[in-house]
């Protein structure tokens, strides 16, 4: 949330705000194990925008749109919009992470 | 590493980003360093009580790093440009618009980066910058003026810590204090205030 309004995105009640980085990770066959979570603190590269698209799927009014906002560094914003308001409870998700310390983080 | 929802509403939102992540991780698996994304901090809008409502002061914010503009902007502080990323343009700054506002928070970065990176010298360096830069706020004779960190950052150790994070306070009405605010004063836990030396 605070990565995406430092940006300057807009959010509003359809939307759940996430906070990224870019990492490097291994892959185990098809397992990526994290080996630096942030991918050596890379350089920023300027502003970079993927804005919201159609996602050519045709749902009706049932249409979701990404919005991926580069932030400094390794960091990035993630706007996820619903076709409708997210439900209380929503965004309470966590994200287990495998990293090469093998232990979750 | 599978996104997690905690209830069942939020396991529908985790599958969508799930399958987002499978998607971008398959576009930059060729990339040398940033080759994977990792997604924290979900969140909705919280919609906070706005700073000037819960406080009564006009509140701006000065930061060159994204997260911290936007903490200020969930908190209704206006979010002042800044030239470029120094400590001397976000000075500079506070200098320009010190007249339109009641209250600032400025934000300094680097401490936290050079700490997080094990750069001793550096970490020092930046607080050096700052401290030169000191005497330019004062002369703008604020009536309050705080120094503090959200937690601290030790270069020993590579990343945030527990240890207590010390705050000094200064303003025209309060004096006493022994001034000084280095690592040996701030380990002695005094609460005496800092007297202003302008």
């Amino acid at each position: 949330m605070l990565e995406a309004l430092g940006l300057g995105l807009v959010v509003g009640p359809n939307d759940i705000a996430i906070r990224g980085n870019f990492a490097t990770v291994k892959y185990e066959g098809d397992t990526p194990i994290v080996t630096d979570r942030r991918a050596g603190r890379i350089p920023t590269q300027g502003e970079y925008q993927d804005r919201p698209q159609d996602n050519g799927e045709d749902q009706g009014d049932r249409r979701g749109q990404v919005n991926v906002t580069s932030g400094m560094e390794h960091r990035v914003a993630v706007i996820l919009t619903f076709p409708g308001p997210v439900p209380k409870g929503g965004d309470d998700i966590t994200t287990p992470i495998r990293s090469s310390k093998g232990r979750a983080q | 590493m599978r996104p997690q929802g905690n209830n069942p509403e939020a396991g529908k939102v985790a599958a969508v980003v799930a399958k987002f992540v499978d998607e971008v991780a398959k576009v930059i698996r060729d990339e040398e360093r940033a080759n994977y994304m990792l997604l924290r901090g979900f969140a909705v809008h919280p919609n906070l009580t706005p700073y000037s409502e819960a406080y009564g002061l006009d509140a701006a914010c000065i930061a060159t790093y994204p997260m911290y503009r936007g903490v200020a902007k969930l908190v209704g502080m206006e979010v002042l440009e800044v030239e470029d990323m120094t400590i001397k343009s976000e000075v500079e700054t506070l200098k320009r618009d010190f007249d339109k506002h009641d209250f600032f928070f400025l934000h300094v970065k680097k401490t936290d980066s050079y700490g997080e990176d094990g750069n001793f010298d550096a970490k020092a360096g930046v607080i050096e910058e700052f401290d030169s830069l000191v005497p330019e706020i004062m002369a703008l004779k604020p009536d309050v003026l705080v120094v503090t960190g959200a937690h601290s950052t030790p270069a020993r150790m590579k990343a945030h810590s527990w240890h207590p994070v010390p705050i000094l306070a200064s303003s025209s009405t309060q004096g006493g204090g022994e001034g000084g605010f280095g690592e040996g004063a701030c380990r002695a836990g005094s609460s005496a205030p800092s007297g202003r030396r302008t």
